[in-house]
């Protein structure tokens, strides 16, 4: 009886104590979507698992379409959120957002610029060549894709809305590599382009660097931004950031019964604390664009 | 001792090896001519590679140093991303990627690119050798690590510039002559 009771006791904390047991009800995380629900769901399942795995909470991953990501928040559809960063800059102005960590890819880390570009052989040699000419550009609330490079139009002197022929933004999903595609079948004269779109695109071989030419490049600014709504515990919040920031390249979750590499799944370098004033030239740009927080009409 | 005259004859030829081994070696002139020789050779070898090194990075990456030159630093960055598909690991690259992002005020990502380029070709840091890229090195080091230490006392914790500050010690230390 007493070997049963001791192999009993032994099986029972063997199998409970593997795995942490999940407690309290689910917290939404709000994943802004770059091209669909699908995608965005297969970047961050894995992440969201391991932020659970860790924390002992039970998180949940919600993807959010840019332009419901304010309302949906307001609603109280997730606590935590992540977006682009001028995302951030208006659930922070607007809601009190608490700054996490901002995502590390490419080139310039947890920061990146947009670049306007033209075909290398174009006769657009200046900005105040655009003058008559047909540009693309990325989603209005693309701080890289759009803000950017209309503030860049603008600092040059050159006032899109009247110096354009024309100009759009296209439909559907991957706005950023057709505005690219955009210019490289001659569709369009110009586009503004993420530079991280353009850097990742090269990489993969899909174009290449002889093919175009960048007529100006923005300031460097940061990523896109974890962010927590002010009503989250502190304590938790904090722990959340340093889940993201320990993440390294080899951290991996179970999922599916699946070993997956968390940062390669979510097309991620990394996470980096920044500061919410490395934010200040977003909002300057976005004054100068009269752009949300600061729009006026 | 000598009973017989073929115990002479053992050590006549005995003594005669003896002697022949002592002039064998007191000729040690004909082995520093030798060494010489092999020395000669090695730098030969080392000048050959280091030509051959600077004419594999001039028929590569010169397209790269021209827009740098003319001061198309985001079409500089962007070549450089396509020779890396071609060229992966390559030293240079991780080199001109970290001169490019100095000029554009990124030292932090600059230090970091440096150091990984130190730490894969040490002619970098090396004052005499053709490749050497010393006084980039140097004014990243000068100028990015009182940036970084400011920013890592306003913000201890963020790991990211706490491991560029390391790269930053790292390039300081080969610089000062230092090993790996």
């Amino acid at each position: 009886m007493k070997r049963f009771i001791f192999i009993s006791l032994f099986l029972v904390v063997a199998l409970t104590g593997c795995e942490q047991p999940l407690e309290g009800p689910p917290i939404r995380i709000g994943y802004m979507n770059c091209n669909s629900e699908a995608e965005t769901m297969k970047r961050f399942r894995p992440l969201t698992a391991y932020l659970s795995q860790q924390l002992g909470r039970p998180f949940e991953a919600v993807p959010v379409d840019t332009q419901d990501f304010e309302s949906r928040f307001v609603a109280g559809d997730f606590a935590f959120t992540h977006g682009n960063s001028l995302l951030y800059i208006i659930m922070r102005e607007n809601h009190g957002l608490k700054l996490l960590a901002t995502e590390k890819r490419g080139q310039f880390g947890s920061r990146t610029a947009g670049s306007i570009i033209v075909k290398k052989d174009s006769p657009i040699k200046t900005l105040a060549d655009l003058q008559g000419k047909r540009m693309l550009f990325g989603p209005q609330l693309a701080p890289t894709g759009y803000l950017a490079q209309y503030d860049l139009m603008l600092q040059a002197g050159f006032d899109p809305e009247v110096g354009l022929d024309y100009y759009a933004i296209p439909h559907g999903a991957y706005k950023h590599e057709k505005v690219i595609y955009g210019v490289y079948f001659g569709e369009y004269d110009v586009a503004a382009a993420p530079t991280l779109d353009l850097e990742l695109m090269t990489r993969e071989g899909r174009i290449s660097a002889d093919d175009f030419r960048i007529l100006a490049q923005s300031e460097i600014i940061p990523y896109c931004t974890f962010g927590a709504s002010k009503d989250v515990d502190a304590a938790l919040a904090e722990k959340f950031r340093k889940v993201l920031i320990e993440l390294t390249p080899e951290t991996t979750v179970e999922i599916d019964g699946e070993t997956i590499k968390v940062l390669d799944s979510a097309w991620v370098d990394g996470f980096e604390t920044l500061l919410d004033q490395d934010y200040d030239p977003i909002r300057d740009m976005a004054r100068r664009v009269n752009m949300p927080p600061y729009q006026e009409f | 001792m000598l009973r017989d005259r073929f115990d002479q004859l053992m050590i006549v030829a005995l003594v005669g090896v003896l002697i022949f081994t002592a002039v064998l070696m007191a000729g040690a002139g004909p082995r520093d001519d030798n060494h010489d020789a092999q020395a000669a050779n090695r730098r030969f070898e080392r000048e050959m590679l280091h030509q051959a090194r600077v004419a594999f990075i001039e028929r590569h990456y010169s397209p790269v140093i021209t827009l740098r030159d003319n001061g198309s630093l985001p079409d500089a960055l962007l070549k450089l991303e396509e020779l890396s598909r071609t060229l992966p690991g390559e030293a240079h690259n991780d080199l001109l990627s970290g001169d490019i992002l100095l000029r554009m005020g990124q030292f932090d990502r600059a230090i970091s690119k440096l150091a990984k380029a130190v730490k894969s070709n040490a002619d970098y840091v090396d004052s005499v050798s053709p490749l050497s890229q010393r006084p980039l090195i140097e004014s990243a080091v000068s100028e990015g690590l009182p940036l970084i230490r400011d920013r890592l006392r306003v913000q201890p914790d963020n790991l990211t510039l706490a491991k560029v500050l390391k790269d930053g010690y790292y390039l300081q230390s080969r610089l000062a002559g230092g090993c790996e």
